[in-house]
């Protein structure tokens, strides 16, 4: 990716926000809600903890790109 | 205890999560190219262009997308450690699956062999008894003939289980080790058992204790060299039709009268002396109570000098055909029926007397309706069930397996919702409910009936099989000692004391049939029978 304006590194960050937000409603469904027992939700139980890691990480890089439009527009 | 299926049970396919293990291996990919993206962004050179102008703003900039990188590579290795025990519980499945499937193929073998020492032992006339009892006393000697030949087959399932382990290493995998002893354990203490069984009494033993047959109709493959039950079943069906000695006739309902107060759980009291009075009566309060009132009618047999089944103190003794139907009432007007089901009582099949026959056993086991279904769904509607109430069936033995069967019978469920089927010491391994209806199956570890369909149970989220060694107790003194209907009560007791999470979800589905604030029970008694020289077209 080339050099361009903040709007466009603004975006960019936004860009990545939606695709990891993407991934998060992905992994959400993992492993299917008819599965059940203390297998199923051992595996459940992991699954949440890495959403919670990349639902922070989503709006972190969501914060940055809010910060860079600020940048732009000042 | 140990607790198989059910809602604590494992419900996925292997090939399910195979696909599982893939996609948290995909999603951990994608999360590592995402972290990259999001630093690629903040090092954009227009970025750093604008530092000498709002260095703080560009430095919060930078820093969240590096928060946010740093999660998503985190999230990636949480994503990756779950694909890889995904993936390990896969192979330790598989290896597990290959395990008892060698395990089941030496059973058929050795089972087929015993049954063939049975039919010849058949082949020895019992003064007075028609050629059915021949042969099915040689079946069920056949099955206690296959206990004796416990030595060879432990030594076949000791191989199976060789080969199987073959494809692991047992060193390093605690879990299937434990699956393996288990499997192994149980498996030496049904033979045990049976070698104890066929030693303490011998041959005898089958001729004064019929249900030992129960079991030994599933084994009937191997005899008549067919694949399964069913075309074993419809083989059987032809020839006791041709022949004249198994007769499926109509069956005539007739109630003992007026519907009484279900007694109190601990009482003996099948119902009956109360009629129309105030007494609310009182369901069952749980497992243990629903297998103890289906000994009112299942204690139909003479009982053993041990005792084995013997009636309780002051319990009136069954007629042969009784069935139990409880209408249980909540506080709100919800209602739910119980229906108790007796055993095989009648063992010549020829078309007289109780419906619970050797022909009413051919005809369940070959997948078709019997009469019996439409006993119980005419006392059922007799008693006032509507279509939509929910039913649950409770059997001990071959009334378990029956009651598994009515669950399927299409004729029954047109008429009430079965929701229920509760089954102790009953061969069911290799029948499946009907959609919409939860099993729990007892199973005592050294009871040999359960065991003489030669099937595993399937983990199934509708079927809840519990198998515990035998309590002790005073049935203790009979020969074989963990089949008692008794034995199994203290071990409904056990089940509903337990707080495993698929039984904990059984007694809550079970929960409108049992006792509680507000509820009232009744009782109705009627009796089965078939009505001779009428033969059902339908066979």
């Amino acid at each position: 990716m080339g050099p361009g304006s903040t709007e466009e590194v603004a975006a960019r960050c936004v860009r990545v926000a939606e695709e990891v937000d993407a991934l998060v409603a992905r992994v959400q469904g993992l492993p299917p809600s008819s599965w059940t027992g203390p297998a199923a939700e051992e595996l459940g139980a992991g699954v949440r903890q890495a959403v919670r890691l990349l639902d922070d990480a989503a709006e972190a890089v969501g914060r940055a790109g809010t910060a860079v439009r600020g940048l732009a527009a000042g | 205890m140990r607790v198989i299926g059910g809602a604590g049970g494992v419900t996925a396919r292997l090939e399910d999560l195979d696909a599982l293990a893939q996609a948290l291996v995909t999603a951990a990919g994608d999360a590592v190219a995402l972290a990259g993206s999001a630093v690629r962004a903040v090092g954009d050179p227009a970025l750093l262009a604008a530092v000498p102008t709002d260095p703080s703003t560009v430095a919060r900039a930078v820093a969240e997308a590096g928060r946010g990188a740093g999660g998503l590579c985190r999230g990636a290795g949480v994503l990756a450690g779950l694909s890889g025990s995904v993936a390990r519980a896969v192979a330790t499945y598989r290896a597990r699956e290959d395990a008892l499937a060698a395990l089941a193929r030496g059973v058929p073998l050795a089972a087929g062999s015993a049954l063939r020492v049975g039919l010849a032992l058949a082949t020895v006339p019992l003064p007075g008894a028609p050629p059915t009892v021949w042969l099915l006393t040689g079946a069920g000697a056949g099955a206690i003939a296959g206990a004796g030949l416990g030595v060879g087959l432990g030594a076949g399932l000791r191989a199976g289980l060789g080969a199987g382990l073959g494809a692991v290493d047992p060193g390093t995998d605690a879990s299937l080790d434990a699956a393996v002893d288990a499997a192994l354990e149980s498996a030496e203490s049904a033979v045990r058992s049976g070698v104890e069984a066929a030693v303490a009494a011998g041959v005898d033993v089958v001729v004064g204790r019929p249900w030992l047959v129960d079991g030994a109709v599933r084994l009937l493959p191997g005899l008549l060299g067919v694949a399964d039950v069913p075309t074993a079943a419809r083989a059987v069906g032809v020839l006791g039709q041709g022949s004249g000695l198994l007769v499926e006739t109509p069956v005539a309902v007739t109630d003992l009268g007026p519907a009484a107060p279900c007694t109190d759980p601990g009482g003996t009291d099948p119902g009956g002396t109360d009629p129309g009075g105030t007494d609310p009566g009182r369901a069952a309060g749980g497992v243990a109570d629903l297998l103890r009132r289906g000994q009112t009618v299942a204690a139909w047999r003479t009982p053993s000098p041990g005792g084995h089944d013997s009636l309780p103190p002051g319990q009136v003794r069954p007629e042969p055909g009784q069935v139990r139907v409880d209408r249980v009432e909540g506080a709100d007007g919800t209602v739910a029926w119980v229906v108790h089901v007796p055993g095989t009582q009648d063992w010549d099949g020829d078309g007289e007397g109780s419906p619970m026959d050797m022909a009413a056993n051919v005809a369940l086991v070959g997948g078709r309706r019997t009469a019996v279904a439409e006993g119980v769904a005419t006392a059922l509607v007799g008693a006032g069930a509507r279509p939509g109430q929910p039913v649950a069936l409770v059997g001990h033995s071959q009334g378990g397996m029956v009651a598994l069967d009515l669950a399927s019978d299409q004729g029954l469920r047109r008429v009430v919702t079965v929701t229920h089927v509760v089954t102790a010491g009953s061969p069911v391994t290799g029948r499946t409910p009907p959609p919409g209806v939860q099993v729990l199956a007892l199973e005592h570890d050294d009871d040999l009936v359960p065991r003489l369909d030669g099937q595993r149970h399937p983990d199934r989220r509708d079927r809840v099989v519990v198998r515990t060694p035998a309590p002790d107790g005073p049935w203790r003194t009979d020969a074989v000692p963990a089949h008692s209907s008794s034995a199994y009560v203290v071990t409904g007791a056990a089940v509903d004391a337990s707080d495993h999470p698929s039984l904990v979800a059984f007694r809550r589905g079970l929960a409108g049939f049992l006792d509680r604030e507000g509820a009232t029970c009744r009782s109705t008694q009627v009796i089965l029978e078939r009505v001779p020289g009428r033969a059902d077209g339908r066979r």
